[in-house]
């Protein structure tokens, strides 16, 4: 099984790589397009500006490849943090940026879903499971997870929800449409349940 | 609900043993005095085990970071072994240093003395890595009458009291803030709940209280009465390895929330 981890050299991808590793299986660094033609499992941790990620993405050959990748030979994909919001249709962080529209949905500030806490949401939150899911194998309900970000998805289809969270106001903390894994915190930064929700999904 | 975050932070000071320059953990009192504390990969995994819920990482040195092979080689190393949030700084003063920093496994990036040189660096490093990763360190001393904000490891005053800096590095950027009472560095007698708190309800984003924790019962102090996401500590869990679980279940006793 090919494992591609996707770098667009805006963020670290070494915390994830070495993550994977723990769990007993290889993965590569994927820098170009062409790199994931053979993939089978896609990770796409996403830190960063919604806008600078859209931009890499298309400038190169990326979108296209990962459509032929995730929609028609619809092989597993996680992404975290903004490689999940780019799953959506639209961001709005800095101006509206089109995403991936892979779900029906679109990325908005907390701030503006009315929330008063002090923001970004930094640090450990607890995941409240929404719908049993392969992802969650061994991982209690109301467990905690790394949260770094300002930025949430919404407007998305109940049935794709399977967690929220709550920063005074409940958000969307992981998805699931068919073979597209979705989570707003970082399993990689996340300890013994992170690294757990990472084996879950290579083992799918 | 979002939990209460401890961060043990760890120095960082290359010492030469033979030919070889060995990363080294140590501690501080007043940022002066300097204890050697041992190896930070392993304090680092001891961390994790305990359930820290974040790790701060300075560079003691501050050298030229850009040349430093050597301590960028140690960040990977400890990104990599360990499974936490990452914050590092010590001597960052360029967007190069960021992203090196970022590549090699920080996740946050902490700021200081660039921040009273050229405030816009705020702007700039916020707008290209996203505000959640830049922190910003306020270092602070008491002197005559009232407290001031200090720069380049509390060498320079940059005369400008903490609340009012604290709104602006806000207004410039910043995503969260690192609090530290010099004079409460290493002393083990609490930490500054009064600015704390007071900078803590001025903000809306992110404080983090460092400083001054010696027993448990501070930390109940620091959360209970002031506004703050996150105490940092240094010398407390590194110089007693129960003192980690003392806080805790002193915390979880006084029902504050950690994970």
């Amino acid at each position: 099984m090919k494992i591609s981890i996707i770098d667009l050299d805006l963020c670290n991808v070494n915390s994830i790589s070495k993550c994977v590793e723990y769990t007993g299986f290889n993965c590569e660094i994927a820098k170009y397009p062409t790199d994931i033609e053979k993939s089978d499992k896609i990770i796409f941790p996403g830190i960063g500006s919604y806008p600078a990620i859209m931009k890499k993405l298309n400038e190169n050959k990326w979108l296209k490849i990962l459509e032929q990748k995730i929609i028609k030979e619809k092989k597993n994909y996680l992404g975290i943090c903004l490689g999940m919001q780019i799953l959506t249709n639209e961001g709005e962080e800095f101006n509206n940026t089109r995403g991936l529209g892979y779900i029906d949905g679109k990325v908005e500030n907390l701030k503006d879903l009315s929330c008063k806490f002090p923001l970004p949401h930094t640090g450990w939150n607890s995941l409240s499971i929404k719908k049993e899911n392969l992802i969650f194998k061994s991982i209690k309900n109301l467990s905690n997870f790394y949260f770094n970000h300002s930025f949430v998805i919404n407007s998305i289809d109940k049935q794709y929800i399977i967690s929220d969270t709550n920063y005074g106001v409940d958000f969307i903390s992981s998805i699931n449409k068919d073979n597209i894994y979705g989570v707003q915190f970082h399993p990689e930064k996340s300890s013994t349940e992170g690294i757990q929700l990472i084996k879950n999904f290579l083992t799918l | 609900m979002l939990n209460k975050r401890i961060i043990p932070k760890l120095l960082i000071k290359f010492l030469d043993y033979g030919t070889k320059s060995i990363p080294s953990c140590v501690t501080t009192v007043n940022f002066n005095k300097i204890n050697l504390v041992g190896d930070p990969i392993s304090q680092g995994k001891i961390y994790e085990s305990q359930l820290a819920d974040e790790i701060v990482l300075l560079n003691f040195e501050r050298i030229t970071i850009k040349k430093n092979q050597n301590y960028f080689n140690f960040l990977k190393e400890f990104a990599s072994t360990i499974f936490l949030p990452l914050s590092a700084g010590g001597g960052i003063s360029s967007l190069e240093d960021i992203e090196m920093h970022l590549k090699n496994g920080a996740d946050k990036i902490i700021i200081n003395t660039i921040t009273g040189k050229n405030i816009n660096f705020i702007t700039e490093a916020a707008k290209n890595f996203g505000k959640q990763c830049i922190v910003v360190a306020i270092d602070t001393k008491f002197s005559k009458d009232k407290y001031d904000v200090y720069i380049d490891r509390g060498k320079k005053n940059l005369n400008i009291d903490p609340i009012s800096w604290g709104k602006k590095v806000q207004d410039y950027g910043a995503g969260e803030i690192l609090l530290t009472d010099i004079d409460k560095d290493g002393t083990k007698s609490g930490l500054n709940i009064n600015v704390g708190k007071l900078l803590s309800e001025t903000l809306e984003i992110p404080v983090i209280l460092s400083g001054g924790c010696g027993i448990a019962e501070h930390f109940i102090d620091g959360f209970k009465r002031t506004s703050i996401q996150g105490i940092s500590a240094g010398t407390f869990f590194s110089h007693r390895d129960q003192n980690f679980f003392e806080a805790r279940s002193q915390m979880l006793n006084n029902d504050i929330k950690i994970r």
